[in-house]
């Protein structure tokens, strides 16, 4: 291969010990490209249908993709596996320097399988690699792990991506946290780890990576900062963080309060980008290459806390342990998204859970006494926090909540699911979709579950405009049609891609034309590439990904929201009144499969599946 | 007069972009473990990029014992490749471990910079880094100590904002 790629595969099995290297086919690769591409398609061929998430042949695949380690603004890694949280396709990724560190080792891809009966770790330095002992690290918090792991190899300059107690404790949804505080939180990827005695993977790597014509890459990161200079959402992600969205969501009412009761929180302003750069922030701090440098370092001022250094809090956090929770205090959110950092869980799902478990209060079906006599009122501070400890230590109610909202909720019955805001299992960002209604879409058709990140949409619906996919105006947040469908199926396609070479969502996804993606995957792999053939690979792997979930069970019936989003409208706020219109909704769900190829019962078509070249995976059932 | 690069602590966010173009310009690799600038983690929360800090009494240039090593008139530190036999004497003694090896030529190489037009200091994004000689430091650090001793005086006068720009 040309550019881009190391070509080598490293595969460890922690059942036998057995460390493979395996060349990595360049077909496959121009197919696939790498990072959630590669992985989804190794996912299908290596985990069979009705595979326990977190039995013994589940399989991690942690993957950089062509762009990994270029200049090409990107500092990330995607990881695929069954998720234990949704029991469909898993994948998560994360930024910071652990991917790059993968790829100068030499590897496109590690492939993780089996598990082993006692806690090790990966160490991997080039081409020596080996498992070593994790007993003494059994139990350490992620940041705690990584000191401990720097110190033991003698190298501080080591990036090592571990997991924590609640990892350990498999919790459905832990996380797998890297280079401090950077986490691939989504779908339970620490569990499956932690499933398989899998405490850290520590990577060094002393290679470069090539691309195919240097002096284009120049020229095209040239003009990627001329747009990033000028474009000012992104200009507003290096000024107040991802929490720079609290003002843009909150604008139009579709910032999700008490757990999605409603979009408007009256003290959003405290909870805000600018009010964290007042009061708690102390430092900015970017991923491998990247200029907009939107991740946090706060440290918190009063309390039980004090002096805690928090590596963030990101906006999602602001959402789900703020407004989520009725809690307008940034301080405690700041603790939180420390917490479930230190613990390794995503605080997205562990707001959620929390939140779902303070409505169940309120409407009397959770009593005191079943929570562990904790006070669930909205808002109480106290109880927010004690729960992210519960929850990640499974201990008390916290054992129910660690399982997620759609399984916690199916445990308390008595119309309880109800208030588990979630599709397919995987708990809603800080995005209200009847605020939001592309969102709806997004969420209703993800293949990772109620994400929001899938597509750009929550751009669009947020009325600022994304070069990714360029409109001569700007898209009715409050409107749910054709338009929004041609949007996601466009943009699920291009947010794929961007996984996939493995960029970043917030550089690419807003800075990037098509067609400025086409020639950056061009110019490194020597492949060239046009925009049709980057739009084909993504919607070969969306639907690849689709298939697998359709051998898992998955069809029209999943491609739903709660309840709630159809009956209720929001209270109050620029988005009053608001609600979904379910006749509207599902024929737009009926468009949605026509235009890609779906049948009505949203499973994809023979003739799709052949003309995508995806007919090896044939039969789906 | 000794030049080198002056880090802003408050601005550098640790993304490293001035180690992958510097790998890039000396080496055409995107390799940063041939930048002649490294970016240096510090827990809880400190990145620091450091490079040849041009020293006026170079011990890498005293140590060698190839006589490898020499100083030039700007105080920027030239290595003779053909002298230069790889023994990794001078990073050794580099207090600031800013000579870095070359694995493929054995020779070591050190930060010249640019000739006075660094390009770690074009690319980064935030500004972090800047080209300064000691006196112009302390010129700029003097200021911003005014700027700051001065503010209670005069902050209601609203002579600061002008001085501010
Ligand atoms: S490019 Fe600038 S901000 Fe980034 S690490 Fe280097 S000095 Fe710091
Ligand atoms: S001045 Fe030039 S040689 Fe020195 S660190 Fe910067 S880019 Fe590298």
């Amino acid at each position: 291969m040309k550019g881009g790629y190391k070509g080598k595969i490293l595969r460890v099995n922690l059942s036998t010990g057995r460390i493979e290297k395996e060349n990595l086919s360049p077909e496959l690769a121009r197919k696939f490209l790498g990072g959630v591409g590669l992985g989804s398609y190794l996912l299908f061929k290596e985990v069979p249908a009705g595979t326990d998430p977190l039995g013994e042949s589940n399989k991690l695949f942690f993957c950089t993709g062509p762009l990994t380690g270029t200049r090409i603004p990107t500092g990330r890694y995607v990881v695929v596996f069954k998720s234990p949280l949704t029991s469909i396709l898993g994948w998560s990724s994360s930024a910071g320097h652990w991917g790059p560190e993968l790829k100068f080792a030499g590897y496109d891809l590690l492939i993780v399988e089996g598990a082993s009966s006692s806690p090790v770790y990966l160490w991997i330095d080039d081409d020596f690699v080996e498992l070593r002992k994790a007993q003494h690290l059994w139990g350490a918090t992620t940041s705690e792990t990584q000191r401990r792991i720097r110190k033991e190899l003698g190298d501080e300059e080591v990036r090592i991506a571990c997991i924590g107690p609640a990892g350990e404790r498999l919790v459905r949804f832990a996380s797998i946290i890297n280079d401090e505080g950077r986490a691939a939180g989504r779908c339970g990827a620490g569990a499956v780890m932690g499933s398989k005695k899998l405490k850290a993977i520590a990577v060094r790597g002393h290679g470069g990576v090539k691309v195919a014509d240097p002096e284009r890459v120049s020229e095209l990161v040239k003009r990627m900062y001329e747009v990033w200079k000028s474009e000012p959402f992104v200009r507003s992600l290096h000024l107040y963080g991802t929490n720079a969205m609290t003002s843009f969501t909150s604008g139009i009412a579709a910032f999700p309060t008490r757990n999605f009761q409603s979009g408007w929180f009256e003290e959003w302003e405290k909870l805000s980008g600018p009010t964290l750069s007042k009061t708690l922030l102390v430092k900015k701090a970017g991923c491998f290459g990247c200029p907009i440098a939107c991740g946090r370092v706060s440290v918190v001022k009063s309390g039980p806390y004090q002096g805690m250094v928090v590596w963030g809090p990101e906006y999602e956090h602001v959402n789900t342990f703020g407004a989520g929770c009725g809690n307008s205090d940034l301080e405690i959110v700041s603790i939180c998204h420390q917490l479930v950092n230190e613990y390794g869980m995503d605080g997205i799902s562990c707001g959620r859970a929390i939140s779902f478990a303070m409505e169940c209060y309120e409407k009397g079906l959770l009593k005191k006494e079943e929570a562990d006599g904790l006070d669930l009122t909205w808002g109480n501070k106290e109880t927010i926090v004690e729960l992210v400890k519960r929850i990640g230590e499974r201990r008390g109610i916290g054992d129910l909540l660690a399982e997620g909202t759609r399984l916690a909720a199916k445990r308390l019955g008595r119309g309880t699911e109800k208030y588990a805001m979630q599709t397919k299992g995987l708990e809603y960002a800080g995005y209200e979709p009847r605020g939001m209604k592309g969102m709806a879409l997004t969420y209703a058709l993800g293949n990772r579950g109620g994400c929001h990140i899938t597509t750009g949409m929550l751009y669009l619906d947020i009325g600022t405009m994304t070069w990714m996919y360029p409109l001569d105006s700007p898209l009715d947040p409050q409107v749910l049609d054709l338009e929004k469908v041609k949007a996601e199926i466009a943009l699920e396609r291009r947010y794929t891609v961007i996984e996939a070479a493995v960029l970043c969502k917030f550089f690419a996804g807003i800075v990037f034309t098509p067609s400025l993606l086409a020639s950056s995957l061009s110019a490194v792999t020597g492949w060239e590439m046009d925009e049709g053939e980057v739009d084909r690979i993504g919607e070969r792997i969306w639907t690849l990904q689709r298939m697998f979930n359709v051998r898992e069970g998955i069809s029209r019936k999943d491609d739903t929201l709660p309840e709630r989003f159809f009956t209720e409208p929001l209270p109050d706020g620029f988005s009053q009144g608001q609600v979904l219109d379910r006749k509207t909704f599902e024929e737009m769900l009926d468009t949605y499969y026509r235009m890609v190829g779906w049948d009505e019962n949203g499973i994809p078509r023979e003739e799709k599946i052949r003309e995508l070249g995806l007919e090896e995976f044939l039969p789906l059932r | 007069m000794r030049q080198y690069l002056k880090v802003d602590l408050d601005k550098c966010t640790g993304c490293r972009t001035c180690e992958v173009v510097c790998a890039e310009v000396k080496t055409k690799e995107c390799n940063p473990k041939k930048s002649l600038i490294r970016v240096t983690f510090v827990p809880p929360y400190f990145f620091l990029p450091i490079n040849c800090q041009f020293c006026d009494r170079p011990p890498c240039v005293s140590s060698c014992p190839e006589s490898a090593l020499e100083v030039d008139e700007k105080h920027r530190i030239r290595v003779d490749p053909k002298k230069c036999i790889g023994c990794s004497w001078c990073l050794n003694v580099c207090p600031f471990g800013a000579i870095v090896l070359d694995e493929e030529t054995n020779v070591v190489r050190i930060c010249d910079l640019c000739n006075g037009d660094p390009e770690c200091v074009k690319a980064c994004p935030t500004n972090a880094l800047e080209l300064v000689t000691s006196e112009l430091a302390s010129i700029k650090n003097r200021f911003s100590a005014a700027q700051k001793l001065l503010a209670g005086l005069i902050s209601s006068s609203g002579i600061l904002k002008e001085v501010k720009g």
